[in-house]
């Protein structure tokens, strides 16, 4: 986990990093994106409740890519939603901590500041290209909404900036696409209208839940190009949440690993792919298939399964899936543990001896 | 709010049930405790002014559709809509409130000696509406053109009666009949007798009455307007709309509300209801209910079958169940109100245990046909379930007005149901329903006593020799029981408040009211 | 072998449907109940009467020969004469297929006016106060048989409160003003009822559309939720919807007998009580082959206008 700013008033396991704080954050200006605590608690239809997010710490600076990555059910997508604001319409839904945007705490903003942030401040590109698209309206039409959801632009302008817009995401005859419906575009167009309409409200960060997993291997690298380019082009702060560890070097600055709605892990890509702290991190990097290499013919599994969201255990919540696992891990909450200025995962018997331990 | 609109959007919440029980839903803010004077029976119910009104627009709601104006159709033809009829054409005769019939166009009807020959006296110097003359020539051609077979007019038995009739004056007609009918002229309260024609060139029928028509749409409405140059008396309302509405309730509710003036109705509760919201309620006892029991087929062949489901029937329960006590019971095919009723017919009790004797353990089961009318549906309910006391297995078969008279007319049935305002005339009704040789003896009835009475009386000029023929061939019928008699039932209109010159219809079996007697006050 | 001209395919299955509807037609005096010459010439009527009137309804030749004829007749408009008026058919149809279909569609815009805003909010918010009403309502209102709500209508609305007519019909070139107060509570009688099937369809359709990533997605970018639910969300819900008010359309030349005999209503459903009733054979046929190419024709504009609401459609029907 990053640090908080110590004025945040977020809450740490121990307070000795302060040193360490300061020096890696002298900037004046706040970072992009600093998520503090969040913790979220969804109110289920037959009455419980269920903890999604656990204390969430992370920073995004403008124009850097933050990887989130994490297996079905970690929250990850749950945890974009939440930056965003915009849940299921039934979704009961009680968040506390902080979302702040450019220092700017969202969650305690007026809903209207909420709304208005919505594709201008921060935007979001969907997971699924099939789904994410309204199959009744015009791609032109759906790509400029974060901009005419806010003004009334006539025809001419509308179809000038969804051109304009599909353009950059390098759709080829951008005007005729413009005009065409979802379904008479393939996969890999849909999610760059998606980017396109993503970009259109000229957001300063940029949260892609799983851009390119629906979509074709050879048309995900394209994608992935693509997002970078415009994230270097316009200085934007991206999200990139993915469950396939594999996808974020060499795009990635940093990664996050999620799991059971916990960041376990934080720290620059290369540092943390190639020499993991945290057992589940470790597990993860392990069970990804390798083309080069010699032929595995049973692919390596992490047993057992991700803790009950409704339950409230003490403890390290990989404890009971973890090899290095010891009776305290079940009993008490891992601290946070730093290993270098920036790797940082909360682990009792991190896989790499701390510089100094945060309990 | 007021207290009525509060109550309307009260009981606008409540639902089914209620509003079909008609009666139940209103705790009207505006009853009238009891109906002025006669416990139920057919009466009227007054509250207008008595000085007459002219000019206004006078709006009648019929009860069933017309296919067109013009006597050879039996809609128009029948009760209800004779207060349309009344408008445009002019009937040579028309019922007198003692039963009897009295000329109204015609000027004189007379018999010879020997009731075989008529003589008619017309009025002189009437005309139809579009100037031609209303002479003797005229009745004989509207007679030709209603016997025709192709004009469909169910008038053509009772002309076919006629062996010659001639022009034996400019205003004068002489018929001679095939037999002696000492009740000739009551044909020409009828369809026989609206003197109507259909002009060269045209295809729409005229007449000479008080309005004509100036816009028609066949089966939804007409509109009539006053006749300047009636010979008789004008009406008062300068102009008459008149609208089809077929259901019942809602008929009756637009009097209520104020879109319609007069309406014709005979459904028992709506009746009721009228009396209770203060509306003026006039009717007469103009329908009877029988039960036709086939005597060809088996078991019915039997009297004393047939005598078993007459004394199994408690007549007057039918009559406070159905009629809700505003009709009477029937005793016979002579009417309470006939001139010819006596005082001494007698109609056998209603007895459950001598109807048991009567069948003497035999096994009965049939089959009972009734249209859809409510009343007769309910009627049947309640007949099932008296002769279900006696052991008389009765299915109740249900069907439409067409099948129902195709069943009729080819004599296909064990039992059915019949209303009819037939036997407001008991001269025609008694030889055309019990005559062995008559094409209505639907029940196959014969009885050389009772052709014999018949005959009697309709050669009888009479009345008392007459009354006195119809009333042994009466208390024949009954004995014999081809036809059981269940009650008379009270039809006729409901009214604003605002309509005066209605008529006192309690002693009138044919309900007939001309609009020339009726105005609408403000 | 099948044919390639586009279109063909439901061109031909429309024909053929109408085409069995004018034989049904046809076979309608030898199936119905009764014998109409009886009913309508009265127990006197002689063997050669009754002969000559089932030769005039058809009742005396066989059923395609009596379709043909119709047919024949029908191709330059002359539908037969009706039986009881002597009116041609024609001519009847004529002043009334206007009444019925004016009154079908202020039932429908009372229908839509009612379920569509309702639907909306009750999805947006299953299961809460407004949704709960509604649905309940609409359960109350398809409970209720039509007649009792027309009584209820007009004991309410015209004798009580005296503000609309219990019954009656005038023309609107006759009377504009009246015609539409005379067209209110049965366009409300038929409408309500239309209103509570409508609103339950809808909603369902609208609570599958609004989980949809799509709603999702426009509202990440800032779409007000008024106009997301209008703008975005109705028009993929909106088919069974469609295919309801078109089979509904194509009903309705039918008449709606219940209503305009309650309310006095002289549209097509009125006639055809009479003429059923009466067994007016040429009447009926031409009221049910009315019906009939209604529903085809209804069913031709429903499946164009879905193209139009869902840009799919057309590309698999190609």
């Amino acid at each position: 986990m990053t640090d908080a700013w110590t004025t945040a008033g977020g809450t740490i396991a121990g307070a000795t990093i302060a040193t360490a704080a300061t020096a890696t954050s002298s900037n004046a200006t706040p970072p992009l994106l600093s998520v503090e605590s969040l913790s979220t608690l969804i109110h289920t239809p037959d009455g419980r409740a269920l903890r999604i997010l656990r204390d969430v710490d992370l920073t995004i600076e403008a124009g850097e890519c933050l990887g989130v990555v994490g297996e079905s059910g970690s929250g990850k997508s749950f945890l974009a939603r939440t930056v965003l604001g915009v849940h299921g319409r039934t979704d009961r839904v009680e968040t506390t901590g902080r979302v702040r945007l450019d220092g700017e705490d969202l969650l305690s903003a007026p809903p209207r500041r909420r709304a208005a942030v919505l594709g201008t401040g921060i935007a979001m590109v969907h997971q699924d290209p099939m789904t994410s698209l309204n199959p009744v309206v015009r791609v032109g039409e759906q790509i400029v909404e974060a901009v005419t959801n806010r003004q009334r632009l006539p025809r001419g302008q509308r179809r000038a900036l969804a051109a304009r817009l599909l353009q950059s995401v390098d759709v080829p005859d951008p005007e005729r696409r413009a005009r065409a419906w979802p379904h008479e575009l393939s996969g890999g167009l849909r999610q760059r209208a998606g980017i396109a309409a993503a970009l259109a409200g000229e957001p300063r960060l940029l949260l892609a839940d799983e851009p390119t997993t629906a979509l074709d291997v050879t048309v995900q690298r394209t994608v992935l190009d693509l997002l970078d380019r415009h994230r270097v082009e316009r200085g934007l702060g991206v999200l990139l949440i993915t469950h396939d560890i594999g996808l974020l070097s060499g795009r990635a600055r940093r990664i996050a690993v999620m799991y059971a709605g916990r960041i376990v892990e934080t720290g620059r890509t290369e540092d943390v792919t190639a020499a993991p702290v945290h057992p589940y991190t470790a597990a993860l990097l392990r069970s990804v298939p390798r083309v080069t290499g010699p032929l595995i013919r049973t692919l390596p599994t992490i047993a057992g399964s991700p803790p009950d969201p409704a339950s409230n255990a003490p403890g390290c919540p990989f404890a009971s899936r973890c090899d290095r696992a010891e009776a305290l891990c079940s009993a008490e909450a891992p601290p946070l543990v730093r290993v270098s200025d920036s790797h940082t995962a909360a682990c009792h018997r991190p896989l790499i001896p701390a510089e100094e331990s945060c309990s | 709010m007021t207290h009525s609109r509060r109550t309307a959007w009260a009981v606008a919440a409540c639902t089914a049930g209620v509003f079909l029980a008609a009666s139940a839903c209103t705790t009207s803010d505006n009853a009238v405790s009891g109906s002025a004077g006669s416990a139920g029976s057919a009466g009227r119910t007054s509250t207008a002014a008595a000085q007459p009104v002219d000019g206004g627009t006078l709006r009648i709601g019929l009860d069933r559709p017309f296919a067109k104006i013009d006597p050879t159709d039996g809609s128009l033809m029948s009760q209800p809509l004779l207060i349309l009829a009344d408008a445009v054409f002019d009937p040579l005769m028309v019922n007198d409130a003692k039963g009897g019939v009295t000329p109204y166009l015609a000027k004189s009807f007379t018999p010879s000696g020997d009731a075989k020959t008529w003589t008619l006296q017309l009025r002189d110097g009437v005309k139809f509406s579009d100037g031609s003359a209303l002479d003797a020539q005229a009745v004989i051609d509207h007679i030709h053109r209603l016997s025709d077979p192709a004009a469909k007019c169910s008038c053509a038995v009772d002309a076919a009666a006629i062996g010659a009739m001639t022009a034996t004056g400019p205003t004068e007609v002489t018929f001679t009949l095939k037999t002696p009918d000492a009740a000739f002229p009551n044909m020409f309260t009828r369809a026989l007798g609206y003197i109507a024609k259909v002009p060269a060139g045209s295809t729409t029928a005229i007449g000479s009455g008080p309005y004509t028509v100036s816009e028609v749409q066949a089966g939804v409405s007409a509109t009539v307007v006053r006749n300047p140059d009636y010979w008789g008396t004008k009406g008062h309302a300068d102009k008459i709309v008149y609208k089809v509405l077929t259901d019942a309730d809602s008929r009756a509710a637009s009097v209520r509300s104020g879109d319609e003036d007069l309406v014709w109705n005979e459904t028992p509760a709506l009746l009721k209801q009228a009396r209770a919201d203060g509306l003026q309620v006039d009717t007469g006892l103009g329908g009877t209910s029988t039960i036709l029991i086939n005597t060809k087929q088996a078991p019915f062949d039997d009297p004393r079958v047939r005598q078993a489901l007459q004394a199994a029937i408690d007549r007057s329960a039918l009559e406070k169940v159905v009629d809700l006590g505003q009709g009477r019971v029937s005793d016979g095919p002579i009417g309470a109100t006939s001139p010819y009723h006596s005082a001494a017919a007698s109609y056998p009790a209603f007895d459950t245990a001598k109807a048991k004797q009567l069948l003497g353990g035999k096994k009965v089961s049939f089959q009972y046909i009734v249209t859809n009318d409510p009343q007769s549906q309910q009627r049947a309910t309640l007949l099932q379930q008296m002769l279900g006391d006696a052991g008389i297995a009765m299915t109740i078969k249900p069907v439409d007005q067409a099948t129902w008279g195709t069943l009729l007319y080819q004599h296909q049935f064990q039992v059915m149901d019949f209303v009819t305002s037939l036997y407001g005339d008991a001269d025609t009704a008694i030889a055309e329903m019990f005559g062995s040789k008559s094409p209505m003896n639907f029940v196959g009835y014969s009885n050389p006593e009772v052709d014999q009475s018949i005959a009697t009386g309709r050669a009888a000029l009479d009345p008392a020799v007459r009354g006195a023929a119809y009333n042994k061939a009466a208390a024949q019928i009954v004995a014999d029981a081809p036809t059981l008699f269940l009650t008379q039932t009270a039809t006729g209109f409901i009214a604003s408040a605002k309509v005066g010159g209605l008529p006192d219809l309690s002693h009138m079996t044919t309900i007939n009211v001309s609009p020339t007697q009726l105005w609408v006050g403000k | 072998m099948r044919l390639r001209l586009p279109g063909a395919g439901r061109a031909g299955r429309a024909v053929g449907v109408l085409l069995a509807v004018v034989l049904a037609a046809a076979a309608l005096p030898h199936v119905m109940p009764g014998s109409a010459a009886l009913a309508a010439l009265g127990p006197t009527a002689t063997p050669d009467q009754i002969a000559a009137y089932d030769r005039r309804i058809g009742a005396g030749q066989n059923v395609l020969s009596g379709a043909l004829h119709w047919l024949g007749g029908a191709a330059h408009g002359d539908f037969g004469t009706s039986l009881s008026t002597g009116v041609p058919v024609a001519t009847e149809l004529g002043e009334r297929i206007p009444v019925t279909l004016e009154l079908f569609l202020a039932a429908q815009l009372v229908a839509l006016a009612i379920a569509v805003p309702l639907a909306l909010a009750s999805a947006w918010r299953p299961g809460g106060l407004l949704d709960r009403i509604a649905t309940a309502g609409a359960f109350l209102w398809l409970a209720v048989p039509g007649f009792v709500l027309g009584l209820v209508l007009i004991w309410v609305a015209a004798v009580q409160l005296r503000i609309l007519p219990a019954t009656g019909w005038v023309r609107f070139g006759q009377d504009p003003a009246q015609n539409l107060k005379d067209l209110v509570l049965p366009a409300l009688t038929l409408g309500l009822t239309e209103a509570a099937v409508y609103l339950r369809t809808l909603r369902a359709q609208l609570i599958g559309t609004l989980d949809q990533t799509y709603i999702a997605a426009a509202r990440a970018r800032g779409m007000a939720t008024r106009r997301l639910l209008v703008r975005r969300a109705l028009r993929p819900s909106a088919l069974p919807l469609v295919t309801l008010i078109g089979i509904g359309l194509g009903m309705s030349l039918g008449g709606s007998v219940l209503v305009e005999t309650l309310f006095a209503v002289p549209g097509v459903g009125n006639l055809a009580a009479v003429a059923i009733a009466g067994r007016d054979f040429p009447v009926v046929q031409a009221v049910v082959v009315l019906s009939a190419v209604g529903v085809v024709g209804a069913t031709v504009l429903v499946d164009l206008f879905y193209r139009r609401l869902d840009p799919r459609i057309a590309h698999e029907h190609r």
